[in-house]
């Protein structure tokens, strides 16, 4: 029995080939996550170990908390004195202490733009260059060229570097505070072993450069010590503990982490998550396939399979000859897959580097647990699926041997099946429902009810589907009866011969196109909100932020166009604070912001803004329900530095719960602001003005990291960023579509195999080979667009249900119908290409060979 | 071989609208290759019901596939209608197909979702025609199905399917119609009823049919009867009538077995 089952699919194995190439697929994905991330993981931790290098302790201003790293909190810096390097050197303990400035500093090119390439964080040290042991302390090795030695010399990483076309010699730009300082090329320098660092960019300066460039003279952020041979890290750090001022601290590399990367390590594990996700979708969308693969050839093989039964074999026997034939395709499958996961890293990474996420890459890292997961997640969705089919065939009676020809056997729906059909709909319905309408479930609870709903209803439709999609077929083959002739009028009724076969086929194309619908009526209606609370909010006819619409930039970009006559501008500048415990982000506003912002008041009115003074704030309803605050109540806020703010509420505004600009719970003066924050960077400034829109850049052009837009180019700008991101979900969801091709080339390959002799006849009646081809791609577009159909209504559906849901959040429900004909011309493309194959093969049946085929 | 072919065939025909000029086919190559015919030639002439007979083996389904254009000679010419069918490509013979050629199997091959009235009118359907209603309608009267136009196969007899399929095959109204083994999947009586129905497009129609048989009745119904002993055309009788035949098949049996 074993070795029929082999020996059968290696008959087949064309046929096996297609079958398993619907779970290499989504197996791929799996592997290529695990593989992608786990490589990104593995170059981030090279980065961290580069970034801790081979100091034994670091002495730094001490922090009230640690800030995170959003590229937002502008004043990360908490600096201390550079003389107290010479006080750590002192230490009979230490070696040697490295006094080293680690700040941040946008660099501009030859043109004087800033390089929009790298979204940054754009790194920027100092340190004494020209000592052999400060050198070695520092993560940044010179890779060509020379370290910089004079103020006015920086050394850049390779990756800028090459992507700009710089070479030694050439001058640039870098800007941190004040206004752009140019300085010569000397080198480029690697970050430890690690050749690109993803978004960041680094340069590095001769450490009286970096204090000037940062403005602050006499002035580092950290001294890295060596410690003498023979004491160990811990003896040096409280040895140097004892000497510090109160202001500083002393610590391991490690916990002072002076390069914080943990965003990027949470960016890469909600990455790994959704490339998961979509493996998954494509490994369910596999399963159809499988199943209804196994299921034709099962069908198709009732004769062999009454013999086997007729010649003494049992039940279990057929059931288990089926379920192998499922566990080797799957072990194939999964092998492939694997294999083809190195492949799809590859391609995920140059995806996201085309979509201007540049990531950290290092040598691929292959763990076991990628192989192990990847071949029981690929082997066991192959036998799942399998064994609806397997369960089928041990029905068949030993007397089917004896009957004419192999009938797919009638499936009758009973109550029961009805019943579970309805029950795994209504389930799926309540769970997508009850995940988006129950309050107080946090996101992954969301998610996953959303998620399990989603499949389960997907399953649901699938089994209706049969029922539908003879009605459908008829419908659908009308235009093919028109354009096809009385070959588009046979595909019309191949299509509606089998509605179990056609159902499922399309139902694995529906998974696909209902996803890719659901992303596009939600992003659509997001972004119809978006749009009208940007409109809502900004009442400025420019906005000014930095290139890419989200860095800080500098804060004397707002002065410079304030001082512009018949301008009315207001900045908004950002940090943090902690308060009630949490890290919270804080804004600045201008007394002017009233002017230029329309905001929701619950409290108070646009007049407040101008009104806080030296301790008023204004917050959010949000925030004031959380610590049950009023106007006239008071909160502390806490900076990094360790300065309190102790604030009086003013005003209290209720912004879009959308929050389009991502402004701060709490908004205080400017003044405050920039009294509490060493180095202020602004997030944006509106601006309102009769002046030209070339005139207003030209009036703070000396700020190369501020960009002016006019309301409307802020806001398709903002779009486009959607855009893109909506781009890279298409492209994921592609993968589930292209593997519900492989089912309709599968399951168009098994029909003309089974169709073999009637195709002979109809050439022998006068069909041409054109016209056989035209059947069988009408069939195949049919099919296809019956998953379209089903996919459109059941992806509006889930649409529907989320925006109703996002209604407090002023989302609507909005359909872009140009996208779902686009998707409707793309299932239609879909059901030419697969059926490219199949059809070939069928107009090239030989006539007399095929009419011979028993 | 081929003398007194067209001689011994009674003077109801007036031209030939097959004819095959000294075809061989051979399958395969080398030691294992089997000469299928090797030197027929023939005619069929307009207007006429001839039947083909021999053994098994003998090579009457081959040379049947030739005559029709669905294999192609190893050597020699087949011309229908004046065309010379043997040089055409795939497209040509299946245009030819259409207009000239009908086909009666022996399994029915009828489109299992079509009904019964759709699966006749298949042929002028595939060539993008019109169908003419009147014809449509003797025809199907002739055939016996004016009550079964809208059944699917699968609800029809096998003799009532076979119906279907020669009136499929006479639809397009052939130049001519080849039948191979035609009644050979019915019992005697429906296959009186058939070889009447083939019998009675010949004398009202004009038809011409060419039909391999192993039943001697049949081939009694036939205007002249053409015999195949491996791979030769070794006799060609007119009008017969079943014994006739049967003695005929004796002496070619016992002629193969000297
Ligand atoms: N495709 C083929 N390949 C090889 N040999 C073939 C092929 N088709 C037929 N033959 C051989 O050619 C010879 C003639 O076959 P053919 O089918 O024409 O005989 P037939 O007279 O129709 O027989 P029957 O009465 O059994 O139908 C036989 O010896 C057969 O084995
Ligand atoms: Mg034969």
């Amino acid at each position: 029995m074993r070795t029929a089952t082999v020996k059968g699919l290696l008959g087949r194995k064309l046929r096996t080939g297609l079958t398993a190439l619907a779970i290499v697929l989504g197996v791929a994905m799996i592997a290529g996550a695990f593989i992608t991330t786990d490589t990104m993981l593995k170059a981030s931790d090279d980065l961290k170990q580069a970034s801790y290098g081979t100091a034994d302790a670091v002495v730094s201003g001490r922090t009230a908390f640690k800030l995170s790293d959003n590229n937002n909190g502008a004043s990360q810096r908490k600096s201390i004195p550079e003389s107290l390097a010479k006080q750590v050197q002192s230490v009979p303990q230490v070696a040697f202490a490295s006094p080293e400035v680690d700040g941040e500093a946008k660099l501009t090119d030859k043109n004087g733009k800033v390089d929009k390439s790298s979204s940054g964080p754009p790194f920027a040290v100092g340190f004494d260059t020209s000592n052999p042991t400060a050198r070695d302390l520092s993560p940044f090795k010179i890779r060509s060229g020379a370290l910089p030695t004079q103020p006015n010399q920086v050394a850049i990483d390779k990756g800028t570097f090459d992507r700009k076309h710089y070479r030694v010699g050439d001058t640039i730009g870098a800007i941190a505070n004040g206004s752009v300082q140019r300085f010569t090329i000397t080198g480029t320098v690697t970050f430890g072993g690690v050749n690109s660092i993803g978004s960041a960019s680094a340069a590095v300066f001769s450490l009286q450069g970096a204090q000037q460039l940062l403005g602050e003279p006499g002035k580092v952020d950290s001294i890295l010590v060596r410690s003498k041979p023979g004491v160990s890290a811990s003896e040096v750090r409280s040895a140097i503990a004892q000497t510090l001022p109160a202001t500083a601290q002393v610590q391991s590399a490690q916990s002072q982490d002076r390069f914080d990367l943990s965003g990027l390590d949470s960016f890469l594990k909600i990455l790994r998550t959704a490339l998961l996700v979509f493996g998954f979708i494509s490994l369910f969308v596999g399963a159809f396939i499988i199943f209804n693969t196994l299921s034709i050839t099962v069908a198709q093989r009732t004769k062999e399979f009454g013999l086997l039964r007729m010649i003494g074999a049992s039940r279990r026997q057929v059931l288990g000859s089926v379920v192998l034939e499922a566990i080797v395709i799957g072990l194939i499958a999964s092998i492939v897959g694997i294999a083809a996961g190195f492949g799809l890293s590859k391609l995920i990474n140059a995806l996201f580097t085309s979509s201007g996420i540049d990531l950290p890459t290092a040598g691929t890292v292959f763990a076991g647990r990628t192989v192990i997961v990847a071949i029981a997640v690929g082997v066991g969705i192959t036998t799942l699926a399998g064994l609806g089919p397997a369960l089928r065939a041990t029905r068949i009676a030993p007397v089917a041997a004896l009957r004419e020809g192999n009938v797919d056997p009638v499936r009758k729906r009973g109550k029961l099946g009805w019943a579970v059909t309805i029950l795994t709909s209504a389930i799926g319905i309540g769970l997508v429902s009850y995940g988006v309408f129950a309050n107080g479930l946090d996101a992954t609870s969301v998610l996953v009810s959303m998620g399990v709903g989603s499949l389960l209803l997907f399953v649901g439709v699938a089994l209706v589907a049969p029922q539908i999609a003879r009605p459908l077929a008829s419908v659908i083959g009308r235009a093919s009866e028109r354009f096809g002739g009385s070959a588009g009028r046979l595909a019309r009724d191949n299509a509606m011969r089998n509605p179990h076969r056609t159902a499922t086929t399309a139902a694995a194309l529906m998974i696909g196109i209902a996803l890719v619908t659901f992303v596009a009526v939600l992003g659509s209606s997001m972004r119809t909100a978006f749009d009208t609370q940007i409109g809502n909010t900004v009442k400025s006819n420019y906005v000014v932020t930095a290139p890419d619409g989200f860095a800080p930039f500098s804060a004397g970009t707002a002065d410079a166009l304030a001082k512009q006559p018949g301008v009315t501008a207001a900045s908004v500048r950002e940090d943090q604070v902690k308060a009630f415990g949490d890290k919270q982000s804080i804004d600045g506003i201008d007394a002017t912001a009233g002017q230029v912002l329309q905001f929701n008041w619950k409290s108070g009115s646009n007049a407040t803004l101008a009104q806080l003074g030296s301790d008023g704030a204004v917050i959010t309803k949000k925030f004031a329900d959380k610590h049950d605050l009023k106007v006239g109540g008071t909160l502390t806020a806490q900076s990094a530095s360790g300065d309190k703010l102790n604030l009086t509420v003013r005003g209290i505004q209720k912004p879009s719960e959308f929050n389009p600009l991502g402004l701060a719970d709490i908004t205080i003066s400017r003044q405050l602001f920039d009294k509490t924050f060493e180095q202020p960077k602004l997030r944006y400034v509106f601006v309102n003005t009769s002046m030209p829109e070339k005139q207003l850049a030209a009036s703070v052009s000396q700020f190369p990291d501020a960009k002016v837009w006019t309301l409307a180019a802020y806001k398709k700008d903002q779009d486009k960023q959607f855009t893109s991101f909506l781009n890279i979900l298409y492209a994921l969801l592609a993968l589930s579509v292209i593997v519900s091709l492989f089912g309709i080339v599968n399951t168009l390959v098994l029909s003309v195999f089974e169709r073999t002799r009637e195709l002979g006849m109809l050439r022998a009646v006068g069909m041409t080979r054109r016209q056989v081809r035209r059947m069988i791609r009408h069939e195949s577009i049919i099919t296809a667009l019956i998953g379209a159909v089903l996919g459109m209504v059941v992806g509006v559906f889930l649409s529907a249900l989320v925006t109703q849901a996002l209604s407090q959040y002023d989302v609507g429900f909005h359909l872009p119908i140009g996208t779902l004909i686009a998707f409707l011309i793309v299932s239609i493309v879909a059901g030419v290409l697969a059926a490219i194959g199949p059809a070939r093969r069928a107009g090239k049946l030989n006539v007399l060979q095929a009419l011979q085929y028993e | 071989m081929a003398d007194g072919l067209t001689n011994a065939a009674p003077a109801v025909s007036t031209r030939p609208v097959v004819s095959a000029m000294s075809i061989t086919r051979r399958y395969g190559e080398g030691e294992s290759a089997v000469d299928a015919l090797r030197g027929v030639a023939l005619e069929v002439m307009s207007g006429e019901l001839t039947s083909v007979m021999g053994p098994s083996g003998s090579g009457k389904s081959t040379l049947m596939h030739i005559l029709a254009g669905l294999d192609r000679p190893t050597q020699g010419t087949v011309e229908i209608a004046g065309n010379d069918i043997t040089q055409m490509n795939d497209n040509e013979l299946t245009l030819l197909r259409r207009e000239h050629i009908g086909f009666i199997f022996q399994f029915f091959n009828l489109l299992p979702m079509l009904s019964a009235e759709e699966n006749i009118l298949l042929p002028l359907s595939l060539a993008g025609e019109k169908p003419d209603t009147e014809w449509v309608d003797e025809l199907i009267g002739k055939v016996g199905l004016a009550d079964r136009r809208e059944h699917r196969p699968s609800e029809l007899s096998g003799g009532q399917q076979q119906r279907v399929a020669i009136a499929r095959s006479l639809v397009t109204r052939p130049t001519v119609l080849f039948a191979d083994e035609p009644t050979g999947n019915l019992d005697s009586t429906t296959s009186d009823e058939i070889l009447q129905l083939l019998r009675g497009s010949v004398d009202d129609y004009g038809q011409t049919i060419v039909m391999v048989t192993h039943d001697a009745g049949a081939a009694a119904v036939a205007d002249r009867t053409m015999f195949l002993a491996d791979g030769l055309l070794v006799k060609d009788l007119g009008r017969s009538s079943s014994s006739q035949v049967l003695a005929a098949m004796n002496d070619i049996q016992t002629a193969a077995a000297r």
